[in-house]
């Protein structure tokens, strides 16, 4: 049971951590085709203002909640600046792929500022989330109020994408942006959005979920390879896929530490991503669209 | 002809600045170069710092003594960031734009498996933070360590376990290079004393969740489980898996887990409850006995120079580096020359006998012909990390 209950609620957690990183991936892939590498290193930036904030505040209470909200918005001012810079190159044409470079140079520019400030260490978040006991085992309850956050980010993502009229041209944007600046749709105005958008989400993730994560200069890589392993395995652009990837990445994860041993976890985790994209090189729940040439 | 002789005149001085420019290596009028390569950014960016903060301080003590050479002394730092590429192009950049005189670094084994070969054909004085036996003086001749070898670490554990009756125990060790060649002292020595290795697991360094870990350990029954880890955040990782999954065994840890600083910001004051750890002899005290005095002077010292990283650094870290770095500038003065080979050759004659009066915290220095090492296993102590007799001086658990 407890190995059930670490594969379930750890691992499932921490993957529904990675889903949410994910979904954030894919809100501005689906807006611009632009895969951000620097989403991890904004996950650690907001988990250092989160530790500055609680140290200046409380991290319980309603000046928890006033963090959250400040903080997913401060992360989405930053992620929408970083967007900004990003798609300034691409005005001439949205066929080049200078945004490599910019996304990995934010990256960089971002970890810098976080060595700076924070020095080497692992941040210390707060959180007003203890731990519960189960079969034997302590474990935080971050981890399943991650995969209720996960199932709700995905509803609301959805939602959106369905329901409202912003959504709904994000989406024609992903599947023809030329045809939808034809079509008078604000294209820089929507993934200048988009860019925000998945600031809120990731600032929220590094608020809440920092003290599962040990965040620190060095982590924003694998937080992004993470997310990015759950985006291509479910689907790049698919928001179910990555929902469902992540925590089987994550219980994929935590079963290698188990009973195989750390040293194969990464491995195993790409031998995984390796075996999915050459059986199904659209990811689990990617579709094959047809394009006109 | 006019022709013919000026190309041979710029030959020569071509060959005679170079000639010059060798035999004058560190013996200008400047100040004499240490190189520091060290992770400061990456995982391992809080060994890297502690290393920086040694450097800097015994820096000072030098140059407050007169200096190398009668030279003052000054830093030239590079960020390795843990990464063998990086690492030895920084070392390369320190060796041949920046002319150093001799170098502190790199941290692990690993880095110094991929740079040794550089610094060998430099020919400096180096001293570094590997652990591994693979590197013998014939190896890599001017290179010395400050850390206690893997197989003394791992001696130093086992003669532990042995001493309290320990019939079975379980191994977990970081997955680099290092934790490996733990791992396979370990067992080695285990078997020796015929204690049975119920499992051995390696984690991921920088994991936040090593529960799943801990379980398994668990699951295994072992008498006692030995913990290798390279720093304190991995340390306070497995100390909380321990807790979280109730784990109530005796931890016997390397000196790698007395980092307790950001292990208990990680896992809380509770975690060392359990936990013995091998470290050098300078920062361990019997209970009841007057803490070292040397160790006081240098804790308070080190603080007054920099409380804020002091205070993020564990002490015997900072204390065997800057005993090596001590030891470096006698070397060079005592040889009178920058030259690798000298300086080698003078510690391997001197450094373990002239180490006692010479102001040195852990001693005795175990350096010879033979070995490279500054600590040798007869030196280690066992300690409990999470009780300390002074600031900085943890109270002995073999006494």
């Amino acid at each position: 049971m407890k190995e059930l209950l670490l594969l379930v609620v750890n691992g499932g957690g921490v993957g529904a951590v990675f889903a949410m990183i994910a979904m954030s991936l894919n809100v501005i892939y689906g807006a611009t085709s632009i895969l951000n590498f620097a989403q991890g290193y904004f996950v650690v930036l907001a988990a250092l203002l989160a530790s500055h904030w609680m140290s200046m505040t409380s991290s319980t209470g309603a000046l928890w909640v006033l963090g959250v909200v400040a903080i997913a918005l401060a992360t989405g001012a930053g992620m929408g600046l970083q967007g900004f810079l990003t798609l300034i190159p691409l005005r001439s044409s949205s066929e080049q792929h200078s945004w490599l470079v910019t996304t990995l140079a934010a990256a960089t520019i971002i970890g810098g500022i976080i060595l700076m400030i924070q020095g080497p260490e692992a941040i210390l978040v707060g959180s007003p989330f203890g731990q519960f006991t189960a079969f034997g085992v302590k474990t935080s309850y971050l981890y399943p109020l991650a995969m209720l956050c996960a199932v709700a980010l995905f509803w609301l993502l959805s939602a959106f994408g369905r329901r409202s009229v912003t959504g709904l041209a994000m989406q024609a944007l992903r599947q023809d942006q030329e045809a939808s600046q034809a079509a008078a749709v604000p294209v820089r105005r929507l993934q200048m959005l988009a860019f925000m958008l998945s600031g809120c989400i990731i600032g929220f993730v590094g608020y809440v979920f920092g003290p599962v994560l040990a965040p620190s200069d060095s982590q924003g890589v694998e937080l992004v390879l993470n997310g990015f392993t759950a985006a291509v395995v479910g689907g790049i652009g698919n928001m179910r896929g990555a929902l469902i990837a992540g925590p089987a990445i994550g219980a994929v994860t935590v079963g290698t530490n188990l009973w195989i041993g750390g040293d194969y976890q990464r491995a195993i985790v790409l031998g995984v991503l390796i075996v999915i994209l050459l059986v199904r090189p659209e990811g689990l729940f990617g579709r094959v669209t047809a394009r006109r040439v | 002809m006019m022709k013919k002789i000026a190309v041979i005149g710029a030959v020569l001085a071509l060959m005679g600045a170079t000639a010059c420019s060798s035999d004058t290596q560190g013996k200008s009028d400047g100040p004499v170069k240490l190189g520091v390569a060290v992770p400061l950014s990456g995982p391992l960016a809080q060994v890297g710092s502690s290393m920086e903060l040694a450097a800097k301080y015994a820096t000072k003590e030098i140059n407050d003594a007169g200096g190398v050479d009668g030279r003052k002394v000054e830093l030239v730092v590079a960020d390795t960031t843990e990464d063998p590429t990086r690492a030895g192009q920084e070392i390369n950049r320190l060796l041949t734009q920046e002319h150093i005189d001799f170098l502190l670094g790199p941290a692990t084994t690993d880095m110094f498996a991929a740079t040794y070969n550089t610094v060998t054909q430099a020919n400096i004085p180096q001293l570094h933070g590997s652990g591994s036996t693979d590197y013998t003086p014939a190896k890599a001749p001017n290179s010395f360590s400050y850390t206690a070898s893997v197989p003394d670490q791992a001696s130093a554990m086992v003669k532990y376990a042995v001493s309290k009756g320990y019939k079975s125990v379980a191994v977990v060790e970081d997955n680099g290079q290092y934790g490996k060649a733990a791992g396979a002292s370990l067992r080695e020595a285990l078997t020796a004393q015929g204690i049975k290795v119920t499992t051995t697991r390696e984690y991921k360094a920088g994991d936040a969740d090593m529960t799943a870990l801990m379980l398994a350990v668990q699951k295994s029954k072992p008498d006692a489980v030995m913990v290798f880890a390279s720093n304190g955040d991995d340390t306070g990782h497995v100390l909380k898996a321990a807790q979280d999954v109730t784990l109530n065994l005796p931890i016997i840890g390397n000196y790698g887990t007395t980092f307790v600083g950001p292990a208990k910001q990680i896992a809380g004051d509770n975690a060392y409850k359990n936990v013995v750890a091998v470290t050098y002899p300078g920062v361990g005290s019997c209970a009841g006995q007057k803490p070292p005095e040397a160790t006081i002077n240098f804790e308070n010292k080190l603080r007054e120079f920099d409380k804020d990283t002091a205070d993020k650094s564990n002490l015997d870290f900072v204390a065997i580096i800057r005993d090596g770095l001590l030891l470096m500038a006698r070397g060079i003065n005592g040889a009178d020359s920058f030259d690798g080979g000298k300086v080698a050759a003078w510690l391997e004659q001197n450094a373990a006998s002239k180490s006692t009066d010479e102001g040195l915290i852990n001693t005795p220095i175990a350096i010879s012909k033979d070995t490279h090492f500054l600590t040798g296993a007869d030196s280690l102590v066992a300690v409990k990390p999470g009780t300390t007799v002074a600031p900085g001086v943890y109270v002995r658990a073999d006494c």
